[in-house]
């Protein structure tokens, strides 16, 4: 018989394999303990994460991070639309106030103001594409009239948009706009898109993440020269405070150093594991079992159940990201994630240090006590 | 291979002497018998041969030995793996791969009376079974010293027996084993007995 000096690496293999197949590694307890001790941990920070980003999305669509410039007949439209391409501006655009009225069919004596703005306001209202020619209506008074995107309205009198055949109005779209602090402005009105090479009343634009300085700075390059003075720059709603800095906030969540724990948790378990099977780990080095494969094979059984736990908090990581709708691999799954990844990697280096501290004079000690 | 205790003695903190000027020594091939009433010190003295404990008085020296195997008083084992796998286990240690390990190993446990218990978990061992696996896997590393401690401690007369035919059969294998022992029966089964009352004397 062909014999090597010493265990082969295909021997680590087959015997860590057996381990874990007949129960010796105990893999699915430790598992399960990773799984409640560090998804614990995982799922607090995706919550935290899960709050700011929440607060976000609120102070976004409040309209808190819109901010509006005014001054009468002295914003450039175009100059205006164009900051919509300036980084970190999500849409910007022009708009002015007109004489002209709309007078659906359906409410006779209730005449709508019409106000002209720039395609790019259609974005700062929330639409996901800049709109089609047609109106642009708040939802409450789509709700009211049954108007939907792409929808034509009759209407009494000829108005901009109508088609010359007939008495109509096409809708471009529905905005949102709700009592939930924001200026009224546009709130009872439909707006008539007409080109930006012109000059408007007020230019709009919302910015992520919010910055009042940065915001006026950028609306006051649309004023025309004239009357500049006079321009006043305002949150469209200040409902939700100024300043808001979601990169500080997810910096200075709760959670923020919970990978630590998850690190420590982590290399606790690994550690307990391997010391839980002290004494047989001391009878193989007594029977010539190499100490760095003894460490191979220990690592190839901590890798069982630590990957299966870290799998299982991953899709609890995942769980909870989807149903905060942050989307799969947002901010706080990538978040949540480091704390399973930081106990891997503690529960490894526990598992191995365990062994690599596990002397054969262990077996002797043990008995000796006895 | 040899081995010579030379002058030995030793005691622990605040206790008389276990023994001392204690002086034999061993050849291969041979089974001794470490005897003495309990608290003579006959453990001590094996893990001072196995170079656990360094001795407080004298040397001991060894030629040709490089493995050394112990033999516990309660058998140890990995309750789920078989008794294959533990007696497989140092022959692979030693570069055989499973399948010849496995070989080995059987032909081992035929000779130590467990073929018809190879398959089974070390947890469904009795304790004579159990004793006498600790054997096999002890020879299976192949040491030059194999050193028993009181390896019939808490069984049954019968099951003892079982170990002691055993025990008495390493005398043909090329190596120094040293068993510590009260059992009779054990003793019988050595070729020479080393009495620590009476060398302490």
């Amino acid at each position: 018989m062909k014999r090597l000096s010493t265990l082969s690496w295909v021997g680590v293999l087959s015997e860590a394999d057996r381990n874990i197949s007949s129960g010796v590694t105990r893999g699915p307890i430790w598992a399960a303990l990773f799984f409640v001790l560090v998804g614990l941990c995982a799922c607090a920070d995706v919550l935290a994460v899960g709050t700011v980003a929440t607060e976000a999305r609120e102070y976004l669509q409040v309209g808190a991070s819109t901010f509006v410039l005014k001054s009468d007949r002295a914003v450039d439209g175009r100059t205006c639309e164009n900051l919509g391409n300036v980084t970190g501006v999500l849409g910007a655009g022009a708009l002015r106030s007109t004489s002209q009225t709309l007078v659906f069919a359906a409410t006779p004596s209730s005449p709508v103001p019409i106000m002209e703005s720039t395609p790019g306001l259609g974005t700062v209202l929330g639409l996901a594409h800049k709109p089609a020619d047609g109106l642009l209506v708040p939802r409450s008074l789509a709700d009211s009239l049954g108007l939907t995107k792409g929808g034509n309205a009759p209407v009494l009198p000829p108005m901009p948009g109508r088609s010359a055949e007939s008495n109509e109005v096409k809708i471009a779209g529905v905005y949102e706009y709700p009592e939930d602090g924001r200026s009224r402005d546009l709130g009872y009105l439909a707006l008539a898109q007409v080109p930006g090479a012109d000059v408007f009343d007020s230019c709009w634009l919302k910015l992520w993440p919010p910055d009042p300085e940065y915001a006026s700075s950028l609306l006051r390059t649309a004023l025309t020269s004239r009357k500049a003075q006079d321009a006043t720059v305002r949150q469209l709603n200040s409902s939700r405070g100024l300043e808001f800095n979601p990169s500080s906030q997810y910096e200075r969540r709760p959670t923020r150093y919970i990978w630590i724990i998850g690190l420590l948790g982590g290399f606790g378990l690994g550690t307990v594991s391997a010391r839980t099977r002290k004494l047989e780990l001391a009878s193989n080095l007594h029977a010539g079992y190499p100490k760095r494969r003894l460490e191979g094979q220990m690592l190839l059984e901590g890798g069982f159940w630590v990957m299966s736990g870290t799998l299982l908090v991953s899709a609890a990581v995942v769980y909870l990201n989807r149903l905060y709708g942050l989307g799969l691999w947002g901010i706080s799954a990538l978040g949540g994630m480091k704390v399973p990844l930081c106990a891997a990697l503690g529960a490894l280096a526990g598992v191995w240090l365990a062994t690599h501290t596990t002397r054969e004079e262990a077996l002797f000690s043990y008995f000796k006590e006895r | 291979m040899l081995m010579r205790g030379v002058g030995l003695g030793h005691w622990f903190p605040a206790t008389a002497a276990l023994f001392s000027r204690l002086s034999f020594e061993l050849a291969s091939g041979k089974v001794y018998g470490l005897i003495g009433p309990s608290g003579s010190g006959k453990s001590t003295l094996l893990s001072i041969l196995a170079g656990w404990i360094e001795p407080k008085e004298g040397k001991v020296e060894k030629e040709g030995i490089a493995a050394i195997a112990w033999v516990a008083q309660h058998p140890f084992g990995v309750g789920k793996r078989s008794v294959l796998d533990h007696v497989s286990l140092p022959l692979m240690c030693r570069g055989a791969d499973r399948a010849s390990a496995e070989r080995e190993a059987s032909e081992l446990l035929e000779q130590f009376g467990l073929a018809e218990a190879k398959d089974r978990n070390f947890s469904a061992l009795s304790g004579g079974e159990g004793q006498r696996l600790m054997l096999a896997r002890a020879v299976a590393k192949a040491p030059q010293l194999l050193l028993v401690d009181e390896p019939t401690a808490g069984l049954d007369r019968r099951t003892a027996a079982s170990v002691n035919e055993r025990m008495g059969q390493l005398s043909h294998r090329n190596m120094i084993v040293v068993v510590a022992t009260h059992d009779e029966a054990t003793m019988s089964a050595c070729d020479e007995l080393i009495d620590l009352n009476k060398e302490c004397g």
